[in-house]
């Protein structure tokens, strides 16, 4: 007697069909926000995690619980029921101006765990099904927020994974997928976007990186905040500065570098760094080693901040190093131009005016020492929270 | 100790070829890195931070000027090729005097122990690449030793009508090329099906890597490849290890040594180490680590090199390449986007 059993990709596909069966997700106004917020807010609280969490993602258990607890403080009841309102939902009918998806598909990256959370929520607040696809290296938080889920989000939300070469998962997963949302390197972006069936609204989230502006008066408080911005996420994220600016004389690019640096040193008794994988240590011994030879070093036990008299000193391997480069006022504009689309976040220190942002760049602009925990309803990549959750019609 | 008296020691540590004793070299690279310290100032910075034997991270010859004299003194500037981060390398030359020597004298021992014979080269003559080193290394090799030298390889492409033309012959021939180039020369060799058999005492050199030009092939593949091609043994294939930031070059010792194990090996005056990646430590011999080179024909530069490559170097000297090391591929978001932005 032969047993007939399902292929990955066949069992992908049921549940597409079954979550695309609970579009749209039944919701009422008066508890849709809360039951949301309160599901982050338990994954969040989740003492459990920690220790699995750091185990995956190479953050120490101090770092996991700064990230988890500052993601979770922003998705709260008002900020959810303003995003619905704001798409036209806080009422008892859908706007005529809508159409309604079926199923929306995410493609997670590995790099900052908490990134999970966003996507998922904002899809289920818009009452999308969604199927996520985890990365290889992190899926415990994008699972227990699901286990945390209650009726009738838990039968609209579902966590898949599958080899990056596995073609007939990846058809599964985006045959019915009216929108996909996918956050990589541009590479992966592209090849994602390769895949993607015609009728599918792609929304790309791509790499980036975070630079950090400062005055040559910035003092040991500047530091201190920046420091946060480093050190969250080990600099793993793309709002995480590489780079910092300082507007002024190179003696205050050196001495603002120092300061940096002691404040990174003081950041690690609260938030101490995971451990460096070895070829991370090597990348940080050559990259410090090249920093030295060049310019200053300010190396500590667990953070190094470079500063760059030539302008062409790399960036660092991440996990806590920093490059410190000194410009004038007038070059701000174009040193930021030339990231383009990759500049992701822009940290701005005491009096800097946003006027030196450059048109063509859309980074997230916060004050420094906020640069890593943005508001979840804030437009990433220049595109509001409902992109690609909501499909616009014309007006009649 | 002044450069005059440093480069008459280097000088004589080369014509000591095998002669030279460990101790003597070892004692010549402190000096030099003393000298160096004083003189260059991105090894003196690196040598205040980390101590007198630190090796300098080649990167550095792409941020900062490497050398000891002003740039008004250069007589010659090598170039590296360019990398993910596209900054090009600069080796500033004051005088190629040394340069020469360590470039002839192992040469003579590894590559043409017989003497003079006919070149075939597949890369640029110094003429059109003057910031090449290669190019200048095997223009040098068309006065030291070529009877007759033809190059392939002009404006940017193969001359496959020259190759052609300059392997049909029953002479004996240095055939002396990158692997790029072998690569673009079996492309149009094999379109045609022409193999050549070239006459005994023949010999094939190939030097350096892919860097994005070609198709990438391995190692044992690329010596089957030239092999079969140009019809020679195995044991006449020979590959070259070099780089802008030294003024050496090591050679397998196939030519010299063709029964032993194929193995890349450096003169006398150099001194190869395997080191720790993170602490830069050296490691036991036989041990696999990143290359450490100090090459003290590398005067009014730096001796003292750190290169990325993996290598496990053996009790004689003699060691064994086993590519880059492996990148911070963890590092995060701002990787990716540095090799976008390049």
């Amino acid at each position: 007697m032969s047993e007939y059993r399902q292929s990955p990709a066949e069992a992908l596909s049921a549940v597409v069909h079954r979550l695309r069966a609970r579009a749209p997700v039944e919701t009422n106004e008066n508890w849709a926000p809360s039951k949301l917020a309160d599901a982050v807010q338990r994954v969040a609280c989740d003492e459990s995690l920690v220790r699995p969490l750091a185990s995956g993602t190479g953050l120490s258990a101090p770092m996991v619980r700064w990230a988890l607890r500052t993601t979770a403080e922003s998705f709260t009841v008002d900020t959810l029921s303003r995003l619905r309102e704001r798409a036209g939902l806080g009422g008892a009918t859908w706007p005529e101006t809508t159409n309604r998806m079926r199923l929306a598909t995410v493609v997670l990256a590995g790099n900052v765990f908490t990134a999970c959370l966003r996507p998922l929520v904002l899809s289920l607040l818009y009452e999308v099904p969604v199927l996520a696809r985890t990365s290889s290296r992190e899926a415990s938080l994008a699972e227990a927020f699901v286990r945390s889920l209650p009726p009738p989000y838990d039968a609209a939300c579902a966590i898949t994974s599958f080899a990056r070469d596995d073609d007939a998962s990846w058809e599964a997963f985006f045959r019915h997928a009216d929108a996909t949302h996918v956050y990589g390197s541009d590479e992966t972006l592209e090849a994602i976007r390769a895949r993607t069936p015609i009728g599918t609204r792609f929304v790309g989230h791509g790499h980036g990186l975070g630079v950090a502006i400062v005055r040559a008066d910035a003092d040991a408080a500047v530091a201190s905040a920046l420091a946060l911005d480093v050190a969250a996420y080990d600099q793993r994220g793309c709002l995480s500065p590489q780079e910092v600016l300082v507007v002024g004389t190179p003696r205050a690019g050196e001495a603002f570098a120092e300061r940096l640096a002691d404040a990174l040193g003081a950041v690690e008794a609260t938030l101490p760094r995971g451990p460096l994988p070895s070829e991370v240590a090597a990348a940080s011994r050559r990259w410090q080693d090249v920093a030295l030879a060049t310019g200053e070093l300010f190396a500590r036990p667990t953070a190094a901040v470079a500063f760059d008299p030539s302008g062409m000193l790399p960036f660092g391997p991440g996990h806590r190093h920093v490059v410190v480069r000194v410009l004038r006022e007038e070059d701000v504009s174009r040193h930021l131009a030339t990231y383009g689309r990759h500049l992701k976040a822009l940290g701005l220190g005491p009096s800097v005016p946003p006027a030196w942002i450059p048109p063509e760049v859309v980074p997230r602009v916060s004050p420094i020492g906020t640069m890593q925990t943005p508001p979840m309803d804030a437009p990433l990549d220049g595109l509001p929270p409902s992109e690609g959750y909501l499909a616009f019609v014309g007006l009649r | 100790m002044s450069r005059e008296a440093l480069a008459r020691r280097i000088a004589d540590a080369i014509d000591a070829g095998d002669a030279l004793a460990p101790e003597t070299r070892d004692a010549l690279l402190a000096d030099l890195r003393a000298y160096q310290a004083a003189h260059v100032v991105p090894y003196g910075r690196l040598v205040r931070g980390r101590g007198p034997d630190a090796a300098m991270p080649t990167d550095v010859f792409r941020f900062a000027r490497v050398a000891s004299h002003p740039d008004t003194d250069d007589v010659r500037v090598f170039r590296t090729s360019g990398t993910t981060s596209g900054a090009r390398g600069e080796h500033p030359f004051a005088d190629l005097s040394l340069y020469d020597r360590a470039a002839k004298a192992w040469a003579s021992r590894m590559l043409f122990p017989e003497g003079s014979m006919r070149l075939v080269v597949l890369a640029p003559h110094e003429d059109d690449a003057p910031d090449s080193s290669l190019s200048y290394m095997l223009s040098r090799f068309e006065t030291w030793f070529g009877t007759e030298t033809t190059f392939c390889w002009k404006d940017g492409v193969l001359d496959v009508d020259a190759l052609r033309h300059a392997l049909r012959t029953d002479e004996p021939v240095a055939l002396l090329g990158t692997s790029f180039a072998f690569v673009f020369a079996e492309d149009a060799l094999a379109a045609e099906d022409t193999r050549f058999t070239l006459a005994p005492g023949s010999r094939v050199m190939q030097t350096g890597g892919f860097k994005g030009r070609t198709r990438e092939i391995a190692p044992a593949a690329m010596l089957s490849m030239l092999a079969a091609r140009f019809g020679v043994g195995e044991d006449r294939v020979v590959a070259e290890y070099g780089m802008t930031e030294l003024s050496s070059q090591a050679y397998e010792t196939t030519l010299v040594a063709p029964t032993a194990p194929r193995q890349l090996r450096f003169p006398a005056w150099v001194r190869v180490t395997a080191v720790d990646p993170v602490s830069l430590e050296p490691l036991p011999t036989g041990e696999t680590g990143l290359l450490r080179i100090d090459d003290a024909a590398n005067l009014d530069s730096v001796c003292a090199l750190q290169t990325a490559d993996l290598a496990r170097v053996h009790a004689d000297g003699s060691f064994e390449l086993f590519g880059r090391a492996p990148g911070a591929t963890p590092r995060g978001c701002s990787l990716a986007v540095e090799e976008a932005l390049a």
